[in-house]
């Protein structure tokens, strides 16, 4: 085995020993990695861009006299603000892979998603006031009529004042994005057993969403004064999450924006390590918020 | 409210077999069979420990295989039905139009 490699930035590259197993970190950039095993404590023998401009791989060079098939190495990476670390035990010349990122701590263990059965919500501490845009990423398993992927509303009727995405059509109401009447949403189709990546932007007078590469826009010039929390997998007004029309869908990264295009939630599907209860962890806020409803969530396949 | 079977590494099954833990469960109730034997299903009260070590504590649900393969078996199933809804609401039409033919 023999890799050679060009350098982050420039450089000659570097050449890794056919005797050496290869050890890829994958971080987010701007991070620094070591690899620790009881006293010795490694650094990237090499720094490369991977395919995803964000990331970069550190390269480290574990020579054979360091294969240990009993103590794991551990590997820490830390952007001076947040720390991710996992364990891997090396054993021979081969190639191993670790990805680290800090999308939760390490009491968590992100998966892919979150997905509800109907029975499964989640309360957020965001309102509909303060939301000026986002992303998020889902799938719609089966179609609840009415059912929303997130929203609230205000007292007298289920989406005047409303910010949410509703992603079943019930009685005249379509899928899209409702901002402050229904009058004023803007409609996109959601089929069931597709994945969608969403962006969308809100204000009065504007409202635009891409679903997925498919484009809508409103000019609809309400105003989401509602101050319900935003709840996931449902939709919340008078003072009640809608039980009935919790829907049947995955829901992944979700991140929503405020006026000043600052995060205001950051939310990763994980489980809790301690004891496998399954939640979103918001990044924002710093805490993990579980399922309010009945049941238990689906969890997707751990991030690795 | 679906009957599952559990094996040892709380894997689910369709059809029960010796040793297997029947669980009565509404989690898949919109699951066809072969998407949930691509589950493993820990119950409340449960541990299953991974080969990694870990523990992982009931009630826990979560696709042993890419999720691309529960989706497929799944999307698969909705189609067929689908299908076959059609041909049978066909099938009623054609003799309820013959009755009519022979009636009228």
């Amino acid at each position: 085995m023999s890799l050679t490699f060009n350098m982050v930035g420039g450089g000659g590259g570097g050449k890794l020993k056919d005797t050496d197993a290869v050890l890829v970190v994958t971080v987010p950039t701007g991070s620094t990695v070591t690899a620790t095993k009881g006293g010795t404590t490694l650094t990237p023998t090499i720094w490369v861009k991977a395919a995803d401009q964000a990331l970069d791989c550190a390269i480290f060079s574990i020579p054979a006299s360091q294969f240990d098939s009993t103590t794991p190495w551990t590997i820490t990476a830390t952007d001076g603000t947040n720390t991710a670390s996992k364990t891997i035990l090396i054993v021979s010349n081969k190639e191993y892979e670790v990805k680290l990122s800090y999308h939760v701590t390490s009491e968590y263990q992100e998966v892919e998603f979150l997905q509800s059965t109907g029975t499964q919500y989640i309360v957020t501490a965001v309102k509909p006031s303060d939301v000026r845009g986002g992303t998020f990423s889902f799938n719609k398993t089966a179609d609840v009529n009415y059912a929303f992927l997130w929203g609230a509303g205000s007292n007298s009727s289920n989406v005047e004042n409303a910010l949410g995405f509703r992603i079943s059509t019930g009685g005249n109401q379509q899928t899209g994005l409702y901002f402050g009447a229904v009058s004023g949403n803007t409609s996109v189709t959601v089929r069931t057993a597709t994945d969608y990546d969403v962006q969308f932007a809100c204000a009065s007078g504007s409202q635009a969403i891409d679903i997925s590469g498919v484009t809508a826009s409103s000019s609809y010039s309400g105003s989401p004064t509602s101050s319900y929390y935003i709840t996931l997998f449902t939709f919340h007004y008078a003072n009640t999450v809608k039980t009935a029309e919790i829907c049947k869908a995955k829901l992944g990264h979700i991140e929503f924006y405020n006026a000043n295009n600052s995060k205001i939630l950051d939310m990763y599907p994980c489980y809790r390590k301690s004891d496998s209860v399954a939640g979103m962890w918001d990044k924002v806020s710093k805490t993990f918020l579980t399922n309010a409803g009945t049941g238990t969530f689906v969890v997707g396949p751990d991030v690795n | 409210m679906k009957t599952i079977y559990l094996d040892k590494d709380y894997m689910c099954h369709v059809n029960n077999s010796d040793g297997m833990l029947e669980i009565k469960t509404d989690i898949f109730d919109s699951f066809c069979d072969g998407a949930i034997e691509c589950y493993r299903f820990v119950p409340s009260g449960e541990k299953w420990q991974r080969l990694d070590g870990k523990i992982i504590h009931g009630q826990f649900i979560q696709p042993v295989t890419p999720v691309t393969i529960p989706d497929a078996v799944q999307t698969q199933y909705n189609r067929d039905e689908a299908a076959y809804m059609e041909e049978l609401a066909a099938l009623i039409e054609e003799i309820y139009n013959e009755d009519m033919e022979v009636i009228g």
